[in-house]
């Protein structure tokens, strides 16, 4: 295990209410402007995935998945 | 183990009793015929889409499966019996437990007029059809309350030809909840769109129908529109639970673990009572979206691991204002000194403190998203107001709110409605 995790938006989904922002704005971002959400990475660490899963568990539009990265 | 309310709440607290490692039967009961969607966006973007309205699914079948939940819609509970341990169905059914959540949310307060109709309210997807058509036929919509789905739907509608009337008892709407200077900006913000609103006044009572309703107001003016909808607060869905042994006090009473008073049965989301919580000054129901998921995750796990943990997640809320976002965490307390630390209140992005003495209460963003982790960090471990000032640099108050008054708005507007 790397312990990487791949972080899967999918922006037909996306409302772009920025809820993932307030949890990771390290990861996401609402630009001025864009309608959905952008990733400022699309891979997360295995010390973050808590915070992760609760961007995921939080996003009203069941936008955001994850995926396990094997090593 | 058996649930009794199919959203947020519901699924989520099905999630954390699988994460958690229950691995029995899960049963949800839920009385919609809609699979579970994503309620916030009614009041957003589903308002003035194009064509018919695409709900968003929380779950799809496939993932339901995979976690081994029976999903049973169009099943109304009843009656919980406690003794023998059965949820009673309004077909009949009797669903055996060994623990029940209990996430059966909850519905608007409403108004009645003179003739006895029940006024529309916004919080299903045949009220959004019913809003739609009527926005769409009569190009006119008088909202009575301003609370946050009031003031969305003002804001949605009035981008897009409706000629919109907010009316509200109080001066100073969402003042409680965005604290006094950004409630102020909201409400320029709703002025300078065009919709009109009449504060200050409250509805003593509606008469009329579809096409042409006159709404009485206190100060002794007539008002008439074409439509009414009625935002006024929401009420616990609790009463099927009257006489089965279980606290209720306007919702279902339970601990800072999620357990209600019975032995086996819990409660989460907006249905729930929080007796106790860090951030809560008083017992309080808390009714936003994410706190429906955590609580309901939260209690989920507690129950499939036989533990007692406290549920002290930060209680959060966002809300989307003519494109802007408003984004919460915390509780503003009456008395508390407002602090501007980033932005200024009349651009489109700022955020604002609040606080009292050494204590941090709440943050309030306009657009600053990127800014509240920080703060949050802090409310979750009690942080105080110095170091939220270290974390941005400023210092001077620049401004203090009066203490909001406890009951919100729209009670006022109940009783003199009632009352005629
Ligand atoms: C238009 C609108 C916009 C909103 N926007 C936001 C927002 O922007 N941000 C935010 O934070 N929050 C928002 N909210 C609030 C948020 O939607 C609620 O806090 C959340 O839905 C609560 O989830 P819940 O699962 O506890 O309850 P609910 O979503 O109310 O779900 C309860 C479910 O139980 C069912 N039920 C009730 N009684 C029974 C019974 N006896 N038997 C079986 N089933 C039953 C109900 O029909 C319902 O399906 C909004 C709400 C509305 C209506
Ligand atoms: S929380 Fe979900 S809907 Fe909102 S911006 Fe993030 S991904 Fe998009």
């Amino acid at each position: 295990m790397t312990g990487q995790v791949e972080i899967l938006l999918d922006t037909n989904l996306c409302n772009g209410y920025g809820v993932c922002v307030t949890i990771m704005p390290d990861v996401f971002d609402t630009p001025a402007g864009s309608p959905v959400a952008v990733l400022l990475r699309d891979r997360v660490e295995a010390d973050e995935t808590d915070d992760l899963d609760e961007a995921i568990r939080a996003c009203p539009a069941q936008a955001l998945a994850k995926r396990e990265l094997a090593s | 183990m058996v649930i009794v309310g199919a959203s947020a709440a519901g699924l989520s607290a099905a999630d954390g009793l699988r994460e958690g490692g229950y691995d029995g039967r899960i049963v949800i009961l839920g009385d919609e015929q809609h699979e579970p969607y994503d309620r916030p966006t009614l009041s957003k973007k589903l308002l003035v889409s194009q064509g018919e309205p695409q709900l968003h699914a929380l779950r799809t079948p496939e993932r339901l499966e995979a976690d081994g939940v029976t999903l049973l819609l169009g099943h109304r509970a009843v009656g919980l019996d406690v003794d023998r341990h059965y949820v009673v169905t309004e077909n009949g059914d009797a669903v055996p437990w060994d623990a029940v959540i209990i996430t059966t949310g909850s519905r608007p307060r409403t108004l009645v007029t003179t003739e006895a109709e029940t006024l529309p309210v916004l919080r299903t997807p045949a009220d959004l059809g019913l809003l739609r058509e009527a926005a769409a036929r009569y190009g006119q919509v008088t909202l009575i309350g301003a609370g946050l789905i009031g003031l969305e739907i003002a804001s949605s509608l009035s981008g897009h030809h409706v000629e919109v009337t907010v009316i509200n008892d109080l001066e100073l709407p969402l003042r409680n909840i965005l604290g006094e200077p950004v409630a102020e900006q909201v409400r320029e913000l709703h002025r300078r769109h065009g919709v009109d609103l009449l504060l200050g006044v409250s509805v003593e009572s509606v008469s009329g129908g579809p096409g042409s309703y006159s709404v009485q107001l206190s100060d002794g003016s007539t008002h008439r529109t074409s439509f009414v909808l009625v935002g006024i607060g929401v009420e616990a869905n609790d009463e099927w639970l009257d006489g089965s042994g279980v606290a209720l006090d306007a919702g279902v009473v339970v601990d800072a673990a999620g357990r209600a008073s019975v032995p086996g049965v819990w409660a989460a989301g907006d249905v729930a009572r929080l007796l106790s919580h860090p951030s809560l000054p008083e017992s309080t129901r808390v009714e936003h979206w994410t706190h429906a998921i955590e609580h309901g995750r939260h209690v989920g796990l507690n129950v499939a691991r036989g533990s007692h943990a406290d549920y002290a997640a930060v209680p959060y809320f966002w809300t989307e204002q003519y494109g802007r976002r408003f984004h919460g965490y915390g509780r503003i307390r009456p008395g508390d000194t407002a602090q501007l630390v980033e932005g200024a209140l009349d651009e489109e992005e700022y955020l604002v403190l609040y606080g009292s003495g050494e204590k941090l209460h709440a943050v309030v963003s306009c657009g600053c998203v990127r800014s509240l982790r920080g703060y949050r960090k802090l409310l979750e471990r009690n942080g105080t107001w110095r170091e939220a000032l270290d974390l941005t640099g400023h210092t001077a108050p620049i401004h203090t709110t009066s203490p909001p008054t406890p009951a919100d708005a729209t009670t006022n507007v109940r009783k003199n409605v009632e009352a005629s």
